[in-house]
């Protein structure tokens, strides 16, 4: 008896309950994943975003763009003259530019298959649309 | 046979493997976009990392009870050691430091599960898979060669061999956690990058995810490496801190190449340049921590940490083989997707000085490498094993560290792409000022000081070129003064800059910032920039730390008690010997030390007659295992330390021969470790904009971990120091009393007889400064 309480007190008791405790959630761990591998459901809303990855063109724009707020870092303290500021710049602008329209024209037939989904789901939820009301509703979309 | 601890913990070993397989193919198959399957494989990962912990704790709680029927256990500890200790023994050996390197990867899988949470979803099942892989690698060698629950096949001894008293040392205790995290931590970096090759994702936004784990790498390899070099100076007593041995070369390859990647990442973010070269860095970093475990483990270079020599090599070669053969595949595979569309266009641009930085860095690391494998090398050429010693990692050390170290100051003043001459005029001018005024000021007050430019250096080779190097090499301490002096004003500089530049800014908007104002607003909006040049600043100051050793005084001498000599300036006035404990002048702390007997020999230190107080150099000398250890006496400065080691004691005439070193700037080291740890802190502070909601909790989560290492490096640095200040209040009766008396012949017996009942452990090359051990 006293030995099974010396087990039970103190660091060694200590010990075993963390190392109980450890072994209890890997069980529900392994339980709730081994559920999911089955799970049916639909995806919850952040899962469905998350999908939508960034694209190569947008993440390049990103990079252009710090490289941009970086130079002008670098111009503010005097690193680079206003000459070479002026073309750097101009350089880093253009490429945004084209890359910022490379990623509209990509994302171009996504947005008009959304546009058309939303018109359609705000037909669906305006029974009785009147020609105006669809007409404006559909610019507040565009 | 599962009831009992060894079969249990083996259990848990064997289903480590198993939950990290299933987890691994649940991660293959997430690779298909099922977002269900990518949860699965989630919550699989914690898992491991859950039952990895349970494993540890399964061991310590062994520890703790003294369950001698593991064998492990009973190799490492025994009933006298601290419960501190005993949990040191976790990762004392090889077995157990396995499981704790599991844990470690555990943790680290975890952590980094969590932090992906929606982010990077096509990357995420590599990641997860190719974690979870190199956990099975780890699992399977605990299985079939290392399990840390192996039983005893001859039963349970009634105690256990105890833990080598070399790592019993408080920095034992911290050290190889600290270096194990840096080390496992580069396996974050490389799932992310096979991820990329895997996928095709080598845009730029994972290279940005992977710096920031580069960086937690980093600054654990820094911290291990900083608090190895404190254990090596203050335990293995042979006054200095690093020593090339192959484990310490080991531990240092990855972050040369950590350093490098830190940079080359930069030019990849700004130009999109670079990217074969940043997957091929982070595939050496991870290649080579495995590489230093390999070194480390096999025993196949004699090292003085050949404690942990075992057969487990042959694993790590395939395992080595594995990973070559997987990024050199993949990278090969997608050379058509990472070659870059821009090349540096001018020498003058911060790109061009990153990538003369990078090749300086890898070939440190290059050389260190071969440096260290070469007694291998030459025994396959030449049949012949020939080992390089200090003097040749020096020679050529030397100049490559000066050059990394020139490089880290120029690169913060060029801009990207290019740089005008007006431009560089403006930058260089004060650095080149200030670096003018230092040189100038050692040149002409540096003998006088103890710190002079020019150092003679003896060629340890015969010929010419020896010769003419070995006149360069005596400039290398002021150069490095010089060097350290420009690293610093070309830091002030960028924050005086960028203050200047930030208030001028604010005037225009009509407000009105004081200069720490501007100062805290600059570092906390561009606070990547800023903490790198507080890293600068910390490595800089380690630079002065490592030139100490160019003004470095030893001198052996020997004393009868009541008698003085002076040394560079200290006065030591030898006070006789006491064994403890048993002798009324020890202190209770010394009275209450079970497991060894300690003969301290005490030195009264005087500088410019100013008490400096009272160092007592000691021979420790352990029951189980059987051993004798030098303790040094320290007397810590910023200008220099005194060290003392107590080398032999007559025990009839209490006549000693103790080593003084006077080691200059050697503090500047564990300073500029500091400096680091904040600069890196400051790197890695969260985006606390981005999520308003849950800005604190990151918050105080980084708060802590940074308050929390710094407390732990505060305490570590005072409490190391055991037998300074508090002998000193027990100590105020002359060494005239019986118990005060060494018993005859037992100084000698141990010192002949404890270098031979070492077994594993290997002397030190520096042995004749201060006995069998340093």
């Amino acid at each position: 008896m006293a030995s099974l309480t010396a087990t039970f007190y103190g660091l060694p008791g200590t010990l075993l309950f963390l190392a109980a405790t450890a072994l209890s959630v890997t069980i529900i761990l392994i339980w709730i994943s081994l559920e999911r591998t089955t799970d049916t459901q639909n995806l919850d809303i952040e899962d469905a975003l998350a999908l939508a990855a960034p694209t190569a063109a947008e993440e390049e724009k990103r990079a252009v763009l710090r490289a941009l707020k970086d130079l002008e870092y670098e111009r503010s303290v005097g690193k680079i003259s206003e000459e070479d500021y002026r073309e750097v710049s101009s350089h880093y602008r253009a490429q945004a530019k084209q890359l910022i329209q490379a990623a509209d024209e990509s994302l171009k037939k996504k947005r008009e298959f959304a546009e058309v989904r939303l018109k359609k789901l705000i037909h669906k939820n305006q029974p009785s649309p009147t020609a105006d009301d669809d007409s404006s509703s559909s610019e507040e979309i565009k | 046979m599962w009831l009992s601890l060894p079969g249990f913990g083996t259990l848990i070993v064997l289903s480590i493997l198993v939950l990290a397989a299933y987890t691994f193919s649940t991660a293959i198959r997430a690779t298909n976009g099922q977002v269900r399957l990518l949860n699965s494989a989630r919550l699989g990962a914690y898992a491991t990392a859950a039952l990895i912990l349970c494993g540890v704790l399964m061991l310590a709680y062994g520890f703790v009870t003294h369950d001698f029927r593991i064998r492990y256990i009973s190799r490492y500890s025994d009933r006298s050691m601290s419960p501190s200790y005993l949990f040191a023994a976790l990762w004392g050996g090889q077995d157990g430091s396995l499981l704790w390197w599991t844990l470690l990867l555990g943790g680290y899988t975890a952590a980094v599960v969590k932090w992906l949470g929606h982010r990077y979803r096509q990357l995420q099942p590599i990641i997860i898979a190719t974690l979870m892989a190199i956990i099975a690698f780890f699992a399977i060698l605990m299985i079939f060669a290392a399990n840390p629950f192996e039983q005893n096949l001859a039963g349970a001894p009634p105690d256990g061999e105890g833990l080598n008293p070399l790592l019993q040392n408080y920095w034992m205790i911290i050290h190889p956690p600290m270096l194990y995290m840096g080390f496992v931590g580069c396996a974050i970096p490389f799932a992310f990058s096979i991820a990329a090759l895997i996928t095709g994702r080598l845009d730029n936004e994972w290279i940005i995810a992977v710096r920031k784990w580069m960086l937690i790498a980093f600054l654990f390899l820094s911290i291990g490496n900083v608090l190895g070099m404190i254990w090596a100076y203050e335990e293995l007593g042979w006054g200095g801190f690093w020593a090339w041995d192959p484990v310490e070369n080991a531990a240092c390859l990855p972050w040369f190449t950590a350093a490098a990647y830190v940079h080359s990442t930069m030019i990849q973010e700004r130009r999109n340049m670079m990217k074969i070269w940043n997957v091929f860095l982070i595939c050496t970093t991870f290649f080579l921590t495995i590489f230093g475990t390999f070194l480390t483990r096999s025993g196949v270079i004699a090292s003085v940490h050949s404690f942990a020599k075992s057969d487990i090599g042959i694993y790590f070669i395939y395992f080595m083989g594995l990973i070559l053969a997987t990024s050199l595949g993949l990278i090969v595979w997608r050379i058509p997707k990472l070659k870059a569309k821009t090349e540096v266009e001018s020498i003058a641009s911060r790109e061009a000085m990153f990538v003369i930085n990078n090749w300086a860095l890898l070939g440190m690391a290059t050389f260190v490498s071969i440096a260290t494998i070469f007694p291998k090398i030459s025994e396959w050429l030449f049949d012949q094993e020939i080992t390089v010693g200090p003097p040749f990692y020096n020679k050529w050390a030397a100049p490559l560290g000066l050059i990394i170290f020139a490089l880290m100051g120029l690169a913060p003043l060029f801009g990207w792409k290019k740089t005008s001459k007006k431009a560089l005029r403006t930058a260089f001018t004060f650095p080149l000022i200030c670096t003018l005024i230092v040189t100038i000021l050692q040149a002409i007050f540096g003998e006088y000081l103890g710190v002079p430019s020019i150092v003679p250096t003896e060629s340890v080779e015969s010929g010419f070129g020896a010769e003419v190097y070995a006149k360069v090499s005596s400039l290398f301490p002021g150069l490095t003064v010089s060097l350290a002096s420009f690293n610093l004003s070309v830091v002030l500089q960028e924050f005086y800059r960028g203050v200047k530049a930030r208030r001028s800014s604010t005037k225009k908007k009509g407000e009105q910032e004081d200069y720490f104002t501007a100062l805290i607003r600059l570092i906390g909006k561009s606070r990547r920039r800023y903490g790198g040049y507080i890293v600068h600043l910390g490595i800089a100051s380690m630079y002065l730390g490592f030139v100490g050793t160019a003004w470095s005084v030893t001198e052996e001498i020997a004393l009868n008690p009541g008698e003085s000599r002076e040394v560079a300036g200290y006065q030591l006035s030898y006070q006789g010997t006491r064994m403890c404990p048993g002798n009324p002048r020890c202190s209770p702390e010394e009275q209450a030390t079970k497991g060894r007997r300690m003969l301290f020999a005490d030195l009264e230190i005087t500088k410019d007659g100013k008490s400096l107080g009272r160092l007592s150099p000691a021979k420790f000398i352990y029951m189980s295992p059987p051993q004798t250890t030098s303790e040094v006496g320290l007397l810590r400065g910023l200008n220099a330390d005194l060290y003392t080691v107590l080398a032999t004691a007559d025990p009839k005439t209490k006549r000693a021969t103790f080593s003084i070193h006077i080691n200059p700037f050697v503090s500047w080291i564990w300073i500029g470790l500091s400096v680091l740890i904040i600069g890196c802190f400051v790197s890695l502070w969260p985006e606390v904009r981005e999520k308003r909601s849950t800005s604190w909790i990151y918050l105080r989560a980084t708060a802590s971990g940074a308050v929390g290492i710094l407390v732990t490096f505060y305490f570590a640095t005072s409490l190391a120091q055991p037998f300074g200040s508090s002998v000193e209040r027990h100590f105020e009766k002359t060494c005239s009393e019986p118990g005060c008396e060494l018993e005859e012949g037992w100084f000698d017996h141990q010192s002949a007889s404890s270098a031979d009942r070492m077994p594993g452990v290997v002397k030190n090359p520096h042995q004749r400064l201060s006995g069998w051990r340093s």
